[in-house]
């Protein structure tokens, strides 16, 4: 069941990369000047934002064919 | 008052009329308990997933983030990050096993294999200290915004907020609770959209032009951080990622809808629109520096939690004032009616329950016990809400997320997905995730220096959830293993 894989590896990344932004954001400050780009923490916090919905759409994808799929073996 | 606090108080009478309405439509089906705590569980998915967002999006999420902008700069991103991040988590773990095991409350599905009586009485203490906690929170932001939005009195705002809450709950249930949160998401959505549209308009939608702009105001004003190390925003990330997982009036709404897969799917649909919306403070937040902050630092009147309705007057003028001050104040009369259900449900479904012996108390009664809870809440969270008005709320509304994370959310995951999990050991770590985490909260500098005018604080960080989670956990896994240990195993022969 590819669902179940899925079911704790999304979360666990979600939240590794969240730990993650929170920690490097609040040990260094944001450069004054605005530099377009994936190192910039607003480019990157919008990244993550957006990541997020994606992950659990993923999620529920895989979960709804596992789902039809056990559906059809059944007699 | 001036003419945009005529406007503002005409659209929040609106918004009133209507929700009065649905709660007066939806009474005539809040007479048995299904209807009255899960909707009759017949909620489409997109309509829960609306509710869901609406919920969570608390007028924290819209001013108090924008207000984070506003003060600290980018920091502002850690609030619109977590407030995204613990969805994932509740999706993919805990929706389909949470609709297929609960009723009413997300303690029935502990029940389901620990010993009810304990479990209840835990798990509706905790319900209590989460959505008391997150009441007097939202009571006393309500009455501090109304002062500056609609020009009334404190006490004023803090009864309309408790008498209209009780309304909805008492008379509508799930049903009315459900309707408004969808119509406020709605109402919040599209006012924080409309604010964006103008906000990039202004700048020729050019985003980057924007951010340049809030960025230089940054590097002229700011000093301060939100957070003093990394160790705290650590501990502050935790609370955003596992707490909505144990938010109870978040996992309740899932018993609203018909099945499993329309659990995980209406989550699917809160998450995408929870981070639309932080999407959306994220450009906001940075309107609010480019446009209000000045090089001077001169403040706002009503301080940084006004920045977003200030930003709105400055995009809009008065009738947008009185559009997001309308809005931001209907969004804390929808929250506060949620938490109370959940409040509600807690007294009747889990304390009075868990108290009597099992079949001593008919799901009718319940209902009715349910309907006077909610009275006594209302009342509570007004004197509440008064006693509490010159309190700093800021602490009050992050313990529910670390409650949440510490004393639910390990009890709810390991019943959930570990199988030697024990009752004793179950209570045991979350009654020390519930007592720590508050006490730490208590002890931090924020609140034990900042509030109380203490000389140190006996907790040196500002958040403690990797400390009350990791204790809860590692108490109900240890203590579990000790006990699994010790019992006979089982004669083969």
């Amino acid at each position: 069941m590819r669902s179940r894989f899925f079911a704790w590896t999304i979360p666990a990344s979600i939240t590794v990369l969240t730990v993650a932004f929170f920690a490097r954001l609040t040990a260094h400050r944001a450069q004054e000047a605005w530099q377009p780009g994936l190192t910039d923490p607003t480019v990157l916090g919008m990244l993550l934002i957006a990541i997020v919905p994606a992950g659990a759409f993923l999620y529920h994808w895989v979960a709804t064919r596992d789902a039809s799929a056990s559906d059809d073996e059944k007699p | 008052m001036t003419s945009a606090h005529h406007t503002a108080v005409a659209v929040f009478l609106l918004f009133v009329a209507v929700t009065i309405i649905i709660t007066f439509w939806a009474s005539r089906r809040t007479l048995t308990a299904e209807g009255f705590y899960a909707a009759d569980r017949n909620v489409s998915a997109l309509q829960n997933g609306i509710a869901t967002a609406g919920d969570y999006l608390s007028a924290a999420s819209f001013l108090g983030t924008i207000a984070v902008f506003f003060s600290f700069g980018t920091d502002g991103l850690l609030y619109a990050l977590g407030a995204a991040a613990g969805w994932p988590l509740l999706t993919c773990l805990l929706s389909e096993k949470l609709r297929a095991l609960g009723r009413y409350s997300f303690s029935d599905v502990l029940c389901h294999r620990l010993t009810e009586r304990p479990i209840r009485i835990m798990t509706g203490v905790a319900t209590l200290c989460i959505c008391g906690t997150y009441l007097i929170a939202q009571m006393v932001a309500a009455g501090t915004l109304v002062q500056v939005l609609f020009g009334l009195q404190y006490s004023h705002a803090v009864l309309i907020v408790g008498a209209l809450m009780t309304s909805y709950v008492l008379f509508g249930g799930m049903v009315a609770t459900t309707w408004i949160q969808i119509i406020k998401a709605t109402m919040l959505l599209a006012g924080a959209a409309l604010m964006t549209a103008l906000l990039l308009h202004r700048f020729h939608w050019d985003v980057i032009e924007l951010f340049a702009q809030a960025h230089q105001a940054i590097g002229h004003t700011l000093t301060e951080r939100l957070l003093p190390d990394s160790f705290s925003a650590v501990c502050l990330a935790f609370a955003f990622c596992f707490g909505p997982a144990g938010m109870p009036h978040i996992l309740m709404r899932s018993f609203t809808v018909r099945s499993g897969a329309d659990a995980r799917l209406s989550l699917v649909y809160a998450t995408a629109l929870i981070a639309l919306f932080q999407l959306l403070v994220i450009v906001l937040g940075h309107g609010a520096l480019a446009l209000l902050k000045t090089s001077h630092g001169t403040p706002i009147v009503g301080g940084a939690n006004m920045a977003a309705v200030h930003l709105g007057e400055v995009l809009g003028g008065s009738l947008l004032f009185s559009i997001i001050a309308s809005v931001t104040f209907a969004t804390i009369l929808a929250v506060v009616s949620g938490l109370t259900l959940t409040a509600a449900t807690a007294v009747a479904h889990d304390l009075i329950r868990g108290t009597l012996r099992p079949g001593a108390l008919s799901e009718t009664t319940e209902v009715q016990i349910s309907k006077a809870s909610s009275i006594v809440i209302g009342f509570a969270a007004i004197g509440l809400g008064m006693l509490f008005q010159h309190q700093n709320i800021g602490f009050l509304a992050t313990l529910p997320l670390v409650i949440a994370a510490s004393a639910n959310f390990p009890v709810l995951i390991l019943a959930l997905y570990w199988k030697p999990l024990t009752t004793t050991a179950a209570l045991a770590g979350g009654w020390i995730g519930l007592i720590s985490s508050v006490v730490f909260v208590i002890g931090s500098p924020k609140v034990w220096v900042g509030t109380f005018g203490h000389a140190h604080a006996f907790f040196p960080y500002e958040y403690p959830t990797v400390i009350t989670m990791g204790a809860a956990l590692l108490t109900a896994v240890a203590i579990s293993s000790l006990q699994n240990s010790h019992r006979q195993p089982p004669t083969i022969y």
